[in-house]
């Protein structure tokens, strides 16, 4: 995705300063240095920083004068205190004040007065130095809190808003806000630094890149283009080359001024930061707002392969690595405060010796630091908040395994320990059942009697949230004659109730299978949990990054990440996202440093050899022996497949359009239906492509269609209801995803199995009888078929041209066999010509050349010539059975002779049989 | 400019040194009202007789039986009162630190002026 075009802010700049704050050496009398303006959100926003030659130097000497004021402040400080001591010391009365504490004052008043002055002088400069430290500190403001009620009036045309610099003197003192003071030093520093450059190589103004040039020389920016896999040296070169000479020379006296662009950053950093929720604005938001603003960098961007998603999705992990630290402090500071044994500060609550028997505390467990930070989730949180102020009790989280729904829970405990909850929910304990301590060594009567007890211990505690996982577990457990009494009948009976409030979770098979119809569903609110998406999931991944970074040694580039959870999407359907993209990105790391060594980048590359190692699918990059092999495809295809050069080219276009991608990602690789008479090669076309594209015959799932002739074949291919893994197709396929599918002699199949076959070739997926969808978007599906051979045959006969029989054929014959919307989901059909006598010759050749193979193995040779191969085409031609005669023919008239031989002693080790005319069999 | 920037840099100083003073009874004594009350805060929140004070009729333990409504009642009842003693010792030490703070220049100067006299001959 490009850089989106945005609407530039509508910043006031004082006509008198031109924007700079100051008028030669003072401050501008018509703006007082608030040069720049912009109304947001019923307020003035005030760059007030004067960036001109003048003031930056100040602020430099400042910043170097501020240092050497402290160091000597602490000098005189210690300085007068030490020698105070020291004349004490000296002077005996040392004693007096360790002798007795108390007489101090007596002491210090009996001292000499210049000893008495030293000390108070000391005492000067302590406060000095406090004044000092406390003054510097205060100096760094805040961006404003994000206010969600504000969020729409933002850009809305407000009463009072002001479009123009003179109405800005009527704005009052309270409705500004100064934003250069939540500005980090580094991101002044950055601005300095653009300044810098303009004006050391002379141009009029400050550019957006020269800003992005000085930004590359800050540690957070190019550890962030490292990550990308660019070295900020380069790039710096790339941007001071283009930036060209500057437009006028200018005499030393004049200075830079700002750019309309560079006002723009310097709101829209501010925005960024806004947006973001920062408190600060800091580089990375600088270097967000540069690249928005200017269309020259996002060119250069474009060209180094870097998106608007990929720069922000880096930016965000520079961002999650201060939050992260930041939540950790936080948490750290909350959790030592909050009492450990599970009591209330009310003291309300009430022990749970019993609960605590079969359930675990996870408030507890989070103020310990057991669990990881939960991250991209604000949207469950949200859900489950408004269903708490909405006066909601119970809560199911429904979601496949994997997407997160105990990580959502484990963050709800984290906010909980730091009361960022609603109040219904401050001071409480989250208190996970255990179903395995509840049902373990009892009966399902006995289950339910704990269960009461355990309802009757949290419902007294009134300070307890019941966390269930896997709730679906609960459900028929039952007792009572005939089963009458189920453990969940029990539970939603206390729940009903409303004494507490309950979380639960469950999958989406078993909500519709247990949950819904019980009289559980009339208990809980239904939140949803949906598998993250690739951004989230992104973010969940650089969030686990730096653990992995520190464990294994090695350090990831962006790409790594990124393909990580493209990958893991694409191919690891049996996992959800972020677990699949967690477990490669792991696996990467330990491979990286197995293979690189220490220190080393883990890439794209390394996270795609992983892939390709689990699934077998070839997702590295296409590197050059590849490429040279997959132009010249056919040729290979061609040294086992006589002919046929219609399907050939078909297959290999196919592959080559799947290998570099340039495909629907939707729709298995492709579908082609091979016509035919038999022996002409159908078959073998398919076993050719399965061993040069998939790595070996055995990569090809081969379904004899013959065995599908009645309706229930159904069962056998995608499982009978209920039973998992007994679906012959959707198991081969789920084991193997990058396979060719081979389905033999399609048009015996029973037309409803056919169907079946529809929504796979339309969209590439299919559901089995327990209602797991299959993938098959990794697969090649073909399917061959004789039918119509002998209207073919007929045709070729009366010397129609192929096209057109095979027109006549999809018109017309075909359609006794296959409905139209079938034949029309495949990518090609490809009528297979019947074999002449110089193709069969060529075949003899090939398949004498496999005997040859195997003799050599004895250490024989055979040496074929031309006159035998005309002899072998001759008898074992046959129009009309294609190239299964010459098999036969092979057999009886060389095989045969050739086994014979070596049985009885006639060749051997180091002799050479030559094959002749008429078949003839000498050992030279 | 460097000579202007150094010219600068000694009267902001100057300027810097006099104002200190003055900073310290304004911006100062701000400074340290927050940091005071802030500390006072931290001990409300730990010691919270308010919560007590709002869960006084509400049993402790659990206990919702008469004679555990009067034994909470009682317990409460004297744990607010023990917890607002504490906060307001708690309070008198923050103002004291305030005070202090109040208090720092014009020690200095009263210890300072004494130096200069002769010893009080205590």
């Amino acid at each position: 995705m490009m850089f989106d075009q945005l609407s530039q802010l509508n910043v006031l700049a004082c006509p008198s300063c031109k924007g700079t704050g100051l008028v030669g050496f003072k401050k501008c009398s018509q703006c007082k240095g608030a040069s720049l303006g912009l109304w947001r959100r019923n307020k003035l926003l005030v760059w007030s920083y004067p960036l001109t030659r003048y003031n930056l130097a100040l602020l430099n000497g400042r910043r170097i004068w501020n240092k050497i004021r402290r160091v000597t402040l602490i000098v005189l400080w210690l300085n007068c205190w030490v020698w105070f001591l020291f004349l004490i010391y000296r002077s005996g009365a040392a004693i007096n004040f360790i002798s007795s504490p108390l007489e101090w004052p007596a002491a210090f008043s009996a001292l000499y007065g210049q000893y008495k002055f030293l000390f108070w002088l000391g005492a000067i400069f302590l406060c000095a130095l406090w004044y000092r430290v406390i003054v510097e500190r205060n100096k760094a403001g805040l961006v404003e809190k994000y206010d969600y009620k504000k969020k729409d009036i933002a850009d809305a045309p407000q009463s009072g808003s002001i479009s123009d610099w003179s109405q800005v003197k009527t704005i009052t003192n309270s409705k500004r806000l100064v934003i250069n003071s939540a500005f980090t030093d580094e991101a002044m520093s950055a601005l300095g630094e653009a300044y810098r450059f303009a004006d050391k190589h002379n141009y009029p103004m400050v550019a957006a890149e020269h800003l992005f040039y000085a930004l590359l020389s800050f540690n957070r920016i190019s550890n962030i283009f490292i990550r990308l896999g660019i070295p900020s040296k380069a790039l710096q070169d790339d941007v001071s080359a283009s930036l060209g000479s500057p437009a006028k020379t200018q005499n030393s006296s004049s200075m830079p001024l700002l750019s309309v662009d560079l006002q723009q950053i310097l709101f829209r950093s501010y925005e960024e930061a806004y947006e973001a929720h920062q408190d600060y604005v800091s580089v990375t938001e600088l270097l967000v707002a540069v690249i928005k603003q200017s269309p020259f960098l996002q060119e250069l961007m474009y060209d180094l392969n870097v998106e608007k998603d990929k720069l922000m999705n880096v930016v965000e992990w520079a961002r999650i690595r201060e939050r992260l630290y930041r939540q950790y402090v936080k948490l750290s500071r909350a959790a030592s405060s909050r009492s450990k044994t599970g009591m209330d500060k009310a003291m309300t609550a009430l022990a749970t010796p019993f609960l605590n028997s079969f359930s675990e505390d996870m408030t507890l467990l989070s103020q310990l630091g057991h669990f990881d930070y939960c991250v991209a989730r604000e949207k469950e949180d949200e859900e489950i908040f408004r269903v708490v102020d909405g006066g909601g009790m119970n809560v199911i989280l429904v979601g496949p395994h994997g997407v997160g729904k105990r990580t959502i829970v484990e963050g709800l405990a984290e906010k909980m320990v730091e009361d960022d909850v609603p109040p219904r929910l401050q001071d409480k304990r989250l208190v996970k059942l255990s179903i395995s301590s509840l049902l373990a060594g009892t009966t399902p009567a006995g289950a339910i009697e704990r269960l009461i007890g355990i309802m009757n211990d949290i419902a007294k505690a009134r300070n307890v949230i019941l966390f269930i996982h896997n709730i679906h577990e609960l459900v028929g457990v039952a007792a009572g004659g005939g089963g009458s009494l189920d453990v969940a009948d029990t539970l939603s009976e206390y729940l009903k109730r409303g004494h507490f409030f309950t979380i639960a979770t469950t999958t989406d098979e078993e909500y519709a299978q247990h949950i819904a119809d019980s009289t559980l569903s009339n208990v809980f609110t239904k939140i949803d949990v949906k598998e993250m998406d690739e951004n989230q999931a992104i973010q969940v991944v650089e969030s686990k990054i730096g653990a992995l970074e520190h464990k294994n040694h090695v350090f990831f580039a962006y790409s790594a990440v990124e393909k990580s959870v493209q990958l893991s999407a694409r191919y690891l359907h049996e996992i959800y996202l972020p677990g699949s993209a967690l477990e490669i990105t792991s696996e990467a790391a330990a491979y990286t440093r197995s293979k690189k060594g220490d220190d080393s980048l883990v890439t794209a590359e390394e996270v795609a050899a992983v892939v390709s190692d689990k699934t077998g699918i070839p997702v590295t990059s296409v590197t050059t022996d590849e490429s040279s092999k997959l132009l010249k495809l056919e040729e290979e295809m061609h040294q086992r497949v006589i002919g046929q050069e219609e399907a050939v080219d078909l297959v290999a276009n196919a592959l080559r359009r799947a290998r570099v991608e340039i495909r629907s990602k939707q729709r298995p690789i492709a579908n082609f239906l091979f016509l035919g008479p038999t022996g002409v090669g159908k078959t073998e076309l398919a076993k050719t492509i399965a061993d040069v594209y998939f790595g070996g015959e055995e990569r090809m799932t081969r379904i004899d269609m013959s065995e599908y002739q009645d309706k229930t074949g159904i069962y056998r291919l995608i499982g009978a209801p209920g039973e998992k893994g007994t679906g012959i197709l959707t198991e081969a396929i789920r084991r193997h995803p990058f396979t060719l599918l081979l389905l033999d002699e399609i048009e015996k199949a029973d037309p409803d199995i056919l169907n079946l076959f529809l929504q796979v070739m339309d969209d590439g997926r299919l559901t089995d009888s327990t209602g797991k969808i299959v993938d098959f978007t990794n697969a090649i599906l073909i399917a061959t078929s004789n039918a119509g051979t002998s209207y073919v045959q007929e045709q070729m006969r009366a010397g129609i041209a192929s096209d057109a029989i095979k027109e006549r054929l999809l018109h017309g014959e075909l359609k006794q066999y296959f409905r139209p919307e079938f034949l029309n989901r495949f990518d090609g059909i490809v009528l297979f010509k019947a074999l002449v006598l110089d193709d069969i010759k060529k075949i003899a050749g090939i398949m004498l050349s496999r005997v040859a193979k195997d003799l050599e193995a004895k250490g024989m040779e055979l040496v074929i010539e031309d006159s035998a191969l005309d002899f072998l085409a001759s008898v074992g031609f046959d129009p009309e059975f294609g190239a299964r005669p010459m098999r036969r023919a092979l057999q009886e008239r060389v095989e045969n002779k050739l086994a014979e031989m070596i049985l009885s002693g006639l060749v051997k080790r180091r002799d050479k049989i030559v094959l002749g005319e008429g078949g003839s069999l000498t050992v030279v | 400019m460097l000579y202007l920037i150094l010219q600068r840099l000694f009267f902001e100083a100057l300027l810097d040194a006099l104002y200190f003073p003055f900073w310290w009874y304004t911006g100062g004594v701000k400074h340290a009202m927050f940091w005071c009350a802030d500390m006072f805060q931290v001990g409300n929140k730990n010691l919270s007789p308010g919560l007590w004070l709002k869960n006084i009729f509400v049993p402790m333990f659990g206990q919702y039986d008469i004679q555990g409504r009067i034994i909470s009642f009682l317990m409460r009842f004297f744990q607010v009162l023990g917890r607002g003693f504490a906060l307001l010792i708690w309070l008198i030490f923050c103002l004291a630190l305030f005070i202090v703070w109040l208090a720092i220049p014009a020690v200095i100067v009263w210890g300072l002026v004494g130096s200069f006299l002769p010893a009080a001959k205590i």
